[in-house]
């Protein structure tokens, strides 16, 4: 009977780097399983879908590059989720200090790049956008996941690390700040 | 009531709405894009970045710049915390002057008080010294032979007397002897003198 040999260092080190693999191909799947939510996520915080894209190129990036500081994969959705989150948020805040710098409106900015606005009224999609802009950072954010995302109450619960209670009474805030913004608009229109 | 709650839900589902007619525009154009394919071009650029083409932001020169950055802040650290000439002299005056008083210090430790010269073995030296200074001054002064027993005989007889008197102690010597002059110093070789004269 021939004796199994030991296994030499490289198959050792063969079978780390498999498994390494293993692990970032499945990783990876999964991240690419919730890519279109992350799209629509970043569509709500930069309200264009050229720059939603790069945002979601961005976040994988972020993922794929911090993605040891994972342990728990049943946790994925949510990490990715509070990545993208994150990765708007700072883009705004660049934005913001580039407006500064050129000193242009942001419609004017943005105008010539929304297609969407042969599809819907523009005025009124920009009235939308600019009432989602004014509500506070924490109702924001609960609206975007919500309306943009589809994330359920808990999903947003376990995203944000907040309770499910403050989620619901964020959103309601939200919804009730934007339709007396829209609303007050129409008045001033008439 | 109900007509507030209604117009209400209207409102937002107006909204909600418009918000899915953006989502699904901006949907279809996402999908249209391979993103994927997209995203794994990003990897490769990002994985292959060039060095910075602005020549200050290379890491070689970083570094170099912040090695000089550090030598330059420790000298001038040096030049500020140094001190001035003045300062540097009366330290160095200070420490030899420490020093001084510290072999001072060690020298009067060390120092060992002259004995005295006692009267006994003193005595046989003072005799010794007699006969060279006979034997010197006939040298010198060519004397004949046939004096030098003459004088020597003076000689021994000054220590004897000289060793009696210190035997009979203080009160009973001689008043040739009082003045201390064959004490201290034997003047016999001076007989030469007179015997030349």
């Amino acid at each position: 009977m021939i004796e199994a040999e030991a296994p030499t260092f490289p198959l050792v080190q063969q079978t780390k780097v498999a498994e390494k693999t293993e692990r970032e191909s499945k990783v990876l799947e999964a991240l690419m399983a919730h890519q279109e939510k992350v799209f629509l996520i970043c569509l709500g915080f930069s309200r264009n879908p050229a720059d939603a894209e790069d945002l979601t190129q961005e976040v994988y990036l972020k993922a794929l590059r911090n993605i040891d500081s994972l342990t728990d994969l049943s946790l994925l959705k949510f990490w990715l989720f509070r990545v993208a989150r994150n990765t708007c948020l700072d883009f705004g805040r660049k934005r913001k200090l580039r407006r500064h710098a050129s000193l242009k409106p942001e419609h004017e900015q943005h105008e010539s790049r929304t297609p969407e606005s042969q599809l819907v009224s523009r005025e009124q999609l920009r009235s939308l956008k600019a009432a989602i802009q004014q509500l506070s950072k924490k109702q924001r954010e609960a609206f975007i996941l919500k309306e943009y995302g589809d994330l359920s109450y808990q999903e947003i619960a376990e995203t944000l690390k907040i309770k499910h209670g403050t989620v619901m009474s964020r959103l309601n805030r939200a919804r009730q700040a934007i339709k007396n913004r829209m609303n007050g608009e129409n008045n001033e229109k008439k | 009531m109900k007509k507030n709650k209604a117009a209400n839900n209207k409102e937002v589902f107006e909204f909600t709405e418009l918000i899915q007619k953006e989502k699904e525009h901006a949907l279809m154009s996402f999908q249209k894009q391979d993103f994927r394919a997209r995203l794994n071009r990003r990897i490769k650029e990002e994985s292959k970045a060039p060095a910075p083409s602005v020549f200050w932001f290379r890491k070689p020169v970083i570094a170099t710049g912040m090695a000089l950055i550090l030598v330059i802040l420790g000298w001038i650290a040096t030049q500020i915390l140094a001190p001035n000439p003045y300062e540097r002299d009366a330290r160095a005056i200070k420490k030899a002057l420490a020093q001084v008083f510290d072999v001072q210090e060690l020298l009067v430790a060390q120092y060992v008080p002259q004995v005295e010269p006692q009267p006994g073995p003193d005595n046989l030296h003072e005799f010794e010294w007699s006969l060279k200074r006979v034997v010197y001054s006939a040298q010198r002064e060519n004397i004949a032979d046939s004096d030098v027993p003459g004088i020597l005989s003076q000689v021994l007889q000054n220590a004897t007397l000289v060793k009696e008197s210190e035997e009979k102690g203080p009160e009973e010597l001689n008043p040739e002897t009082k003045n201390g002059l064959l004490f201290k110093e034997d003047n016999s070789h001076q007989m030469l003198y007179k015997i030349q004269d």
